[in-house]
């Protein structure tokens, strides 16, 4: 047993010895016991440079507040993490941690200089000194800051660990397992109400952890304690979650928790999740979230071995570990005499308590004279000694005057302080609380609730155990009660021979030094002192918010949770304003540090976001298809075979399909079926064409714009019969077509009878292209004479293909003979299987969605998105047909008559063939009138789509230019990175204008 | 040309066929894809359920949420004037030509949608816990026998509660492959709970 281990007492398994290393050096800790607990039990304090002056630090408290003992643990590849508190990482075998902040070693680290240069590091010091040249700080001053000041480093490797996420809810959320949190949970559970009672530590109890001398009606407070958790795990109501933090308090008692689960484990098993984030909503949520102990602000308040008074009692009472053997104790709050005493009691020799009060309360000089220990009230400590680990410290009176009398110098091994208690209402104010400050107990506490919550205990202002207890078991009877159960009165508690717990809010120590010439910390973590706060305020900061953002208090990994309030009394003294009129800056979640995996949850790898595959994408993988992403699905891009490249492999499937048949999977295209009497009618005012006189059994293009009359989607609609309709969409677009009709029928023509039911799933669509096709499938149709005159182009039927039904359309996105063949999805990869299989004979092609944009660029078909950019009117695009003249109206209408939408130069969609036909234009390419215009080049348009023509042995473009279609046969020209192109301006058919080969 | 047909027709395929997945003690947790059937969308005004209820030859529900369940049919009622139905593959063209035969007297839409989406039956005590990774609803206040549309992770599902620990959801074909994959990582946890 190491030497500063107590000989009894505490919560650890002093038999389970376990193994670890801090610093590459082995140490022997128990089971029970933080890394800090750890390394205080074999003497170790030292354990951190500071942030900024990379000053020795030590270990500073025993809870998530540690500003000082930050280390990186290192669970191995991928496992590195950093910037974990000491004081609440949980011990186990094999555990390596390492200090943050130094180098090249912890004992000797080159930045301790900076603390030679302090008079120029002090606050603002970025704004001031790294100015100018401008052109350093990217390359020279941010690069060696962030190197030498870092937090830590962040870790390269994946993170091999799973992240696991919950949605919850409940009657009544308990945040914070102390004596509060615990009497708010057996009150509220008794009533059968739903309760998670969540705290962030390794085990349920808070302060009462620290606590074993008290008794609540007459039972140890330990055993006391054992008891209600008993009660609440058999309660099957009640679902207890420790080392779980809520971390952020949102709209409508929304709240996130994160349970840590492995981090505490040797080797934990690979099933299970690091940690899970808990999503509760809560019907009512008791705040019971304690209270964190202040330091106080005195010149080398920050050496190792200075420590807050009640981590020290944690560490005796919770550990069994002396923190040292001759502590001196400096307070202005009567808490600390606590530590003192338990200290005492355990045979520490306390060598002094410094009391900055003058009436210390006779119970109090009672006790400590009882066991020796000398109180000093009315003094104040200057300064102290020691550079890795505190030896004395320089006590003197505070004369009447508020002067300092002389000094008087104290040997010591640790110095233990408490400058009262700020409770924690971080919850509170996330939940947009308001707070209020209460002068007798300096401190802000819950003033008015924003949400459906209570808050017991000290985060309420209340320090007392019969207090906490009292409170909370009434605050979890109201919530149970506001919750809609039935409550009886709650238990009321005793709490024997309780100590009066009263301070006085003094911040920073009186001293006889120069107060600019002294470092008295204020923010450890960030390195802020007294002097840089006053010097922000005689800079002009008044403000609390710009204090914070100019000094940086408050700014780092704890959020100022020990130093926010010291440094607003500093900026008030300073600014001689009461305390209440300064501000607070704001809280804002996370709580603590927060890891970016309980975030991210399960969202990676196949879970980062949903890959839509159609019936036919086995296949199409097995054929070794090149893919690429349309919205959420992926589609075959093309079918490389052997070692073809994109070029050859596109160009091999658009000549096949010109020349016998070529076969593509459209299953991803959306589809909507529309149903009801009003069907039509509701078509001729979503779309621009007329669709009343469409017979049963044939299809029309559609165009449908927004209501700024700009193209918005675009797809082929069959009528099925005078009540159906067979609506396709653009893949894309499919989701937002079916909210923008949904939008329009319930919102502006509820009047209108009909349905809208999306089909997009229920069918597969394999689309064949190409002379031979109706040869192909002609003897496997059966109920569709496919013949030319009964089933023409622009035809849709029903019947069934190797039985399976279907719906046949006669359509063609590639200017060839083409149907597409619809059939319930199940299907869909079958039916593909037998007319790859059947088509062999005619040389059968699949071709992917490259081949598929040639084809259809070679007849000048648009594709919305593509070659429309939401300003395109239909004229624009050369389709002002498809607008139906005699309409009433239709979506889009009024604003096609808008001035601007009639000029004459407005740009146009038109083709663009270069002059040297290899030559292949880039897509969004600019368009301008003259081969060398002097900048600034008016640009007269842009290149929307450009590929080779394998049919035409000649490169195509589509583009937009301003009066286009006027400038026919016009030579513009198109700047490209490798020279200007001369292009001619030519109608966007390139291939079979006549449309003889669609209806053949 | 009837060979063909019952050639086709054992050759459907599902993305999650023969998907089984069990885990923790109990077992805690057992998953599987449902079996193929008839789907329908039914959409209509309310005073027409009497009607619909005659075609469908099972009660259709009229509240949002309800569920009617009996034999092999079920009606759930996702929307005012929505409902989707389940029953055998064997009765999908008498339940189509029941209808259409209506549709005179009582407007409506009747789509079939039956190759549309794909079901999961999860059960077991960690059925509640698998969906509650990524459905944000209080499972616990869905009765047996309720029915919702809802999210899960990323997906849009319509989840049925047939018995106190057994869900049956219904997803769309294309996200099958991931609800799959999201319930059976969460539902791996289950392998490592020891209390």
């Amino acid at each position: 047993m190491s030497s500063f281990r107590t000989a009894k007492g505490g919560r650890i398994k002093r038999k389970d010895a376990i193994s670890f290393s801090f610093e590459g050096k082995a140490y022997t800790g128990v089971k029970g016991d933080t890394l800090a607990s750890a390394l205080l039990a074999n003497g170790v304090h030292f354990v951190g440079r500071s942030y900024k002056y990379h000053r020795p630090r030590g270990i500073m408290s025993a809870g998530q507040e540690e500003s000082s003992a930050l280390v990186g643990i290192d669970r191995g590849q991928g496992r590195y993490d950093t910037n974990t508190r000491a004081t609440t990482q949980e011990l186990f075998e094999g555990l390596k941690a390492q200090s943050q902040h130094c180098w090249p070693s912890l004992r000797w680290d080159i930045g301790e200089m900076n603390s030679l240069a302090s008079p120029i590091l002090s606050a603002g010091f970025y704004y001031k000194t790294f100015m100018w040249p401008k052109s350093f700080w990217k390359r020279v001053y941010e690069p060696i800051i962030r190197k030498s000041a870092g937090l830590g480093r962040a870790p390269r490797a994946v993170d091999p660990d799973v992240y696991a996420s919950r949605y919850a809810h409940c009657d009544v959320l308990i945040v914070g397992g102390g004596p509060a949190g615990l009497a708010a949970a057996l009150a509220a559970s008794r009533s059968g109400a739903k309760v998670i009672l969540a705290d962030e530590q390794s085990e349920i109890g808070g302060a009462l952890l620290s606590d074993p001398g008290s008794r609540i009606d007459d039972e140890e407070s330990w055993s006391w304690l054992a008891s209600a958790v008993v009660a609440l795990a058999a309660d099957e109501n009640v679902t207890i979650l420790n080392r779980t933090t809520a971390f952020g308090y949102y709209h409508q008692n929304f709240v996130g928790l994160v349970e840590r689960l492995s981090d505490h484990l040797e080797s934990p098993s690979s099933n299970l999740p690091r940690e899970r984030l808990w999503r509760v909503r809560a019907k009512r949520i008791v705040l019971a979230t304690g209270a964190i102990e202040r330091p106080l602000v005195f010149a080398g308040n920050d050496r190792p071995g200075v420590m807050l008074a009640g981590a020290a009692r944690t560490y005796l009472n919770r550990y069994g570990v002396r923190v040292g053997d001759k502590p001196v104790v400096v307070t202005s709050h009567d808490s600390a005499y606590l530590t003192a005493f338990d200290m005492a009691e355990n045979g520490v020799g306390v060598e002094a308590i410094i009391d900055l009060c003058t009436d210390v309360s006779p119970e109090l000089l009672k006790g400590a004279a009882r066991l020796g220990i000398e109180v000093l009230p009315g003094h104040t400590i200057t300064r102290t000694k020691g550079r890795l680990r505190i030896s004395s410290i320089y006590a003197a009176p505070i004369e009447p005057d508020g002067s300092v009398g002389p000094e008087r110098t104290i040997d010591c091994d640790a110095l233990l302080m408490c400058g009262g208690w700020t409770p924690s209402v971080h919850l509170f104010s996330q939940s947009r609380g308001t707070l209020s400050w209460r002068e007798d107990i300096g401190a802000y506490v819950p003033d008015v609730y924003a949400q459906n919550a209570s808050s017991a205990g000290a985060c309420d202002g209340h320090y007392l155990l019969s207090e906490a207890l009292n409170g909370g078991a009434a605050a979890g009877q109201a919530a149970a009660i506001e919750a809609g159960y039935k409550a009886g009165k709650p238990n009321t508690y005793e709490v024997a021979e309780e100590a009066t717990c009263s301070g006085t809010l003094i911040v920073e120590l009186p001293t006889g030094a120069n107060p600019a010439r002294i470092k008295a910390f204020v923010d450890f973590q960030h390195d802020v002192t007294a002097k840089d706060i006053r010097l922000a305020v005689r800079e002009g900061f008044h403000s609390i918010e710009h204090i914070k953002r100019y000094t940086t208090a408050g700014m780092a990994t704890d959020q100022g949770k020990t130093s926010n309030l010291s440094e607003l009394a500093i900026a008030s003294k300073t600014l001689s304003r009461p305390i209440a009129e300064v501000g607070l800056t704001t809280f804002r979640p996370p709580y603590t540090p927060t890891s970016f995996g309980a975030f991210a949850g399960r969202s990676r790898g196949n879970l980062f976001d949903v890959t839509r595959k159609s019936p036919i994408d086995s296949w199409a993988e097995k054929r070794g298809a090149v893919f690429e992403p349309v919205s959420l699905w992926r589609r075959a891009r093309y079918f490389p075979r052997d070692n073809e490249d994109m070029h050859a492999a596109v160009a091999r499937e658009c000549k096949a399909t010109r020349s016998s048949i070529g076969i593509s999977d459209a299953s991803t295209l959306g589809k909507i079926e529309v149903v009801g009497p009003d069907s039509a009618e509701f078509l001729n005012r979503i779309y621009t064409n007329a669709w009343t006189k469409l017979g049963v059994g044939r299809c029309r293009y559609g165009l449908m714009l927004g209501e700024d009359g700009f193209i918005f989607d675009d797809g082929v609609v069959g009528r099925l019969a005078l009540d159906r309709f067979h609506v396709t969409t653009t893949t894309g677009g499919a989701p937002r077509v079916m909210a923008h009709m949904e939008d329009y029928l319930q919102t502006e023509w509820p009047d209108l009878d009909l349905w809208l039911t999306s089909i997009t799933e229920q069918w597969a669509v394999i689309a064949l292209n190409g002379p031979n096709v109706r040869k192909l499938i002609e003897p496997f149709v059966e109920g569709i004479d496919l013949d030319k005159q009964a089933f023409p182009h622009m035809a849709i039927k029903e019947g069934k293909i190797y039985g399976v039904p279907t719906r046949l359309f006669r359509v063609s996105f590639t200017g060839e003979l083409g149907f597409e063949i619809n059939v319930p999805s199940r299907y869909g990869l079958t039916v593909w299987k037998r007319l790859i299989e059947e088509g062999a004979r005619y040389d059968i092609v699949p071709y992917g969605t490259e081949a598929l944009h040639v084809l259809r660029a070679e007849k000048g078909y648009i594709i919305v998105g593509q070659d429309t950019d939401g300003t395109q009117t239909p004229d624009d695009v050369g389709m002002a047909w498809a607008i139906g003249r005699n309409k009433h109206d239709f979506i889009g209408k009024r604003s096609l008559t808008r001035p601007d939408m009639l000029v004459s130069n407005r740009k146009q969609l038109v083709g663009l063939l270069t002059r040297d036909p290899k030559n292949l234009l880039e897509e969004g390419a600019q368009i301008v009138a003259t081969a060398h215009p002097s900048p600034p080049a008016k640009m007269i348009g842009h290149v929307t789509s450009s590929y080779w023509s394998e049919t035409l042995q000649h490169s195509i473009a589509m583009g937009v230019v301003e009066g286009g279609r006027a400038r026919m046969g016009a030579e513009l020209y198109v700047p490209m990175p490798d020279g200007v192109h001369q292009v001619q301006v030519v109608e966007p058919v390139f291939y079979d204008q006549e449309g003889g080969r669609l209806n053949v | 040309m009837s060979d063909e047909l019952s050639i086709i027709v054992s050759e459907q395929s599902n993305p999650l066929d023969g998907a089984a997945f069990a885990a923790g003690p109990g077992p805690m947790l057992v998953m599987a894809s449902a079996g193929d059937c008839a789907r329908f969308s039914l959409r209509t005004a309310k005073k027409n359920l009497a009607k619909a209820t005659e075609a469908f030859g099972q009660v259709i529900p009229p509240q949002i949420g309800e569920m009617s369940s009996r034999a092999v049919k079920t009606a759930l009622c996702l929307g005012p004037d929505e409902w989707l139905l389940l029953a055998p593959e064997s009765e999908r063209e008498s339940i189509t030509a029941r209808f259409a035969k209506q549709s005179e007297q009582a407007t409506h839409s009747l789509v079939d949608v039956s190759h549309r989406s794909v079901g999961i039956d999860i059960s077991g005590p960690g059925a509640a816990l698998v969906l509650n990774a990524g459905c944000p609803l209080d499972l616990t206040a869905l009765p047996v026998g309720g029915c919702t549309r809802t999210i899960l992770d990323k997906a849009e599902i319509i989840l049925m509660k047939p018995g106190k620990e057994h869900y049956r959801l219904e997803v769309v074909r294309s996200f099958a492959d991931f609800v799959w994959n999201f319930l059976s990582s969460a539902g791996r946890e289950f392998e490592t709970e020891s209390g």
